[in-house]
């Protein structure tokens, strides 16, 4: 069986390493953006099963982003996790309206992280 | 390294990064430009030293972090105003954010109320902008950080929680589900997991198979999870992302009560009912097929869309440039080598391999020129502390002073960069410590109020030249030459200039003179500077004009990996003289030698009376060559103060990759390192500097 691809968008280093270090010790494969923008050019060329971003970034935030990548119609079944910091109800409403599938906190869990990936992953 | 120190590694590489942003950002703000990408940036910048910190349990920086941030947020949003009071609270905050990270990375704890002031001074500004009302309706205004994202459960059954034996869940999804990539196969399959559940499906109005929409809901499930040990947490953990896109119904169970499902009053014999995951597979095909073929289109469409935009990096671990850097080194030993072994005859008969060999030569000086601009950095990262330390010794010592940078962007070998912040900070703290004056004196000295203190990077050849000058009041010369005198570092009766008494300050014995920072202000830390820079292969000069100011000059080279030198023999020995401090040479024959009335011996050149070592006698190397035989090598050390070498042979210029004494050996007075020759022979680094000190000093005494 094909190996999942995670795909990752953060513009924190420590972040993507953490991550990174996390999903490819679960046996993902994990691809990785620094912002909304390049998240976007990511996903126009490769094919991934869930994706996990953050709000705050340069360029493009992760709200834009998750708005761009329902608006262009080719991903509306693709997970879109929420990794951030924000624990307010409000974030997560502008978060889940803007098409997002659900939300981690940060820091996270390594374990929980991967539970949360496959409780939206087939 | 373990993985958790790579991670934090990387992070305070991230952190430095993120500050020196910072400090530039809040320059830009204090100076009235409050545009919003500049507060946005901010604002991110704070976040992603939040959010790291938080990854590292680093609490104390997380806490003051998100008071900051807040604060950031409500400026941001227009809430907060940016004044100048906020703008220069942000400014000491970001000072306090470096603390905490500089105190996390050396594993240390700052007390537990440090930034406790500004952090009320936070929360007040943003509770301020709110009104009473909304204050109220937020309960608690500052969020707790690190609460864990599972909504608290009240469980108002918990008394009675032992008597229970399963749940029902009644889950109807709303067409929201899937617009957010959710699944009720995947929630599904998740209940299942918490133990042997049953689950029906409710169909509700099913349209005709040419109506289905792929996003469509028509149905719902009840599922009826058992086990007295499943709580209902548990279950609705897994309904956590769709609260709000669909129904949904947790009740407490007996498993061995009926689902009131089977009486709910649907006509279909449970055996009929298609299974879920029969009922799975109907509806994914059909969901799939309107996906798949907008998606093969847009891959083909985008794919020139996919083209690089912008300059593109990658991060890699110094250790595995140094490596490379180092095997450039090597390369380019053996390309001399076999320079060097190319005789004439072999010239004559082998044109091809000569014209192999300077393409060679050619293609490693690129490669070696890559190489080191790689590892190059703007000075920035340096220069971007700078800033703090002004605003801070300004503070405490009550003057008033403005810090101006030129050539930020110069760049220097990394490693030359990391052993930089250290003597610019002695530098800087020198200037603004005792050489600017206090406000009143320098009205009275009728200058402005403000003093200046510059700050300049620039490339000078093959040098880097760093500059930090001050309008100050100068180097008090008579003090310093009395305590150079009373100290023995100079002579009774030897005349010194105006330049050597104000290099006076690097003299060894000098810099832990108290009375000298106390009288002429200068010398507190300037063993540090000497010291660091000699390390590095630099050079300082300091150069002042009394009640005008003083400008100390850093010379550095731009790497540390590869010399052009001059080879020499001593004594049957080979040693390399670097390149750039080289005047010119002579045949002794040639040379104009005079005495000192102390016994040294002097070359006069050109009207200048030079110092002369003969490193036979220096290096204690025995030599059967004949004076006139041999060569004086002027060289130029510090200062435009000359020194006349006395070597047996000159041979020829070359480069070499230059290698640590005190790595691989010890320190050895006069010699500046070693080096492998093309023939595989070890050649010694003559400091010139080192030497030109030394034979003062012994003069002297």
């Amino acid at each position: 069986m094909r190996r999942m691809r995670v795909l990752t968008v953060d513009d924190s280093r420590t972040i993507l390493a953490m991550l990174h270090h996390t999903l490819s010790g679960a046996g993902f494969e994990v691809l990785q953006a620094e912002d909304g923008q390049k998240g976007l050019e990511v996903l126009n060329t490769e094919t991934v099963d869930v994706v996990i971003t953050d709000i705050n970034m340069p360029v493009m935030d992760g709200i834009e982003f998750i708005k761009n990548v329902r608006a262009s119609g080719q991903h509306q079944s693709l997970p879109i996790l929420i990794l951030t910091t924000e624990t307010s109800q409000e974030k997560r409403d502008l978060g889940r309206e803007a098409g997002g599938t659900g939300w981690i906190v940060k820091p996270f869990d390594p374990e929980k992280l991967i539970s949360v990936i496959r409780r939206v992953v087939h | 390294m373990s993985e958790l120190d790579e991670f934090k590694a990387t992070y305070f590489d991230e952190c430095s990064e993120l500050l020196n942003e910072l400090e530039e950002q809040f320059t830009a703000i204090e100076e009235g430009d409050r545009n919003a990408d500049r507060l946005n940036a901010v604002f991110r910048a704070i976040h992603s030293v939040k959010g790291g910190a938080g990854a590292f349990g680093f609490t104390g920086l997380v806490g003051f972090a998100h008071e900051f941030e807040t604060l950031l947020d409500f400026v941001r949003n227009g809430k907060v105003e940016m004044s100048d009071e906020v703008a220069a609270l942000c400014i000491r905050a970001n000072d306090i954010v470096a603390d905490f990270v500089a105190a996390a990375r050396a594993g240390e704890e700052l007390a537990s109320d440090y930034g406790a002031e500004e952090k009320a001074r936070f929360v007040a500004l943003c509770n301020g902008s709110k009104s009473d009302e909304e204050l109220e309706e937020d309960g608690e205004p500052m969020e707790e950080f690190d609460i864990d994202f599972t909504p608290v459960a009240v469980n108002l059954e918990a008394d009675t929680a032992s008597e229970t034996e399963g749940w029902l869940v009644e889950f109807t999804p709303y067409r929201d589900l899937y617009a957010r990539a959710n699944d009720p196969l995947l929630l599904l399959r998740e209940l299942a997991e918490l133990g042997d559940v049953e689950i029906k499906v409710i169909l509700k109005e099913i349209p005709a198979l040419s109506d289905f929409e792929p996003f469509g809901v028509y149905c719902g499930w009840e599922i009826l999870v058992p086990g007295a040990d499943v709580t209902e947490q548990s279950v609705r953990d897994v309904f956590e992302f769709v609260d709000g896109d669909c129904d949904i119904k947790i009740t407490r169970k007996t498993v061995s009560e009926a689902p009131p499902a089977a009486d709910a009053g649907f006509d279909l014999d449970d055996d009929d009912l298609p299974s879920f995951a029969d009922l799975a597979n109907e509806i994914k095909p059909v969901a799939k097929p309107a996906e798949a073929p907008a998606q093969t289109t847009s891959e083909a469409g985008d794919a020139k869309n996919a083209a690089p935009v912008g300059v593109q990096s990658i991060r890699v671990d110094l250790d595995k440039v140094d490596r490379v850097v180092n095997m450039v080194g090597e390369l380019v030993i053996t390309q001399s080598m076999l320079t060097q072994q190319m005789d004439d005859n072999l010239k004559v008969h082998y044109q091809e391999l000569v014209r192999g060999l300077e393409v060679l030569a050619q293609t490693t000086r690129g490669l070696q020129d890559s190489v080191m601009a790689i590892r190059a950095q703007p000075v920035k990262s340096v220069f971007s502390r700078m800033p703090r330390l002004v605003r801070e010794l300004a503070g405490k010592t009550n003057k008033k002073i403005r810090l101006e940078m030129v050539g930020e962007n110069t760049e220097i070998d990394k490693t030359v960069i990391e052993q930089l912040s250290d003597p610019l900070t002695h530098m800087i703290r020198n200037s603004a410590d005792h050489g600017i004056e206090s406000p009143e004196k320098r009205t009275a000295g009728r200058k402005p109020e403000t003093g200046v203190i510059r700050l300049s990077a620039e490339q000078a050849g093959g040098n880097i030249l760093i500059i930090v000058e001050d309008d100050g009041a100068g180097i008090n010369r008579e003090r310093v030459l009395q305590i150079a005198r009373d100290r023995g570092v100079v002579g009774p009766d030897q005349q010194m200039t105006e330049e050597q008494i104000d290099n006076l300050i690097f003299a060894p014995g000098f810099s832990t003179a108290d009375e000298v920072s106390d009288i002429s202000g200068r010398g507190v830390g300037m063993d540090v500077v000497l010291s660091n820079i000699k390390k590095i292969g630099g050079s300082v000069h300091v150069r002042s004009w009394p009640g005008a100011g003083t400008r100390m000059t850093l010379r550095l080279p731009l790497t540390l990996a590869v010399l052009d030198v001059m080879l020499v023999t001593v004594g049957g020995c080979p040693y390399v003289i670097p390149l750039s401090s080289i005047v010119e040479t002579m045949q002794c024959a040639r040379a104009d030698f005079g005495h000192m009335p102390t016994g040294g011996r002097v070359l006069q050149v050109r009207g200048e009376y030079v110092q002369v070592v003969d490193l036979a006698t220096r290096f204690e190397m025995h030599t059967d060559i004949e004076e006139k035989n041999r060569f004086a090598v002027l060289c130029e050390a510090e200062g435009s103060v000359k020194i006349a070498l006395i070597v047996d042979n000159i041979i020829g210029q070359q480069q070499v990759v230059i290698k640590s004494l005190e790595e691989n050996f010890e320190r050895i007075d006069g010699i500046a390192g070693g080096t492998i020759l093309g023939d595989g022979n070890v050649a010694l680094i003559v400091d010139v500097q080192g030497l030109r000190t030394a034979t003062t000093h012994r003069n002297a005494a």
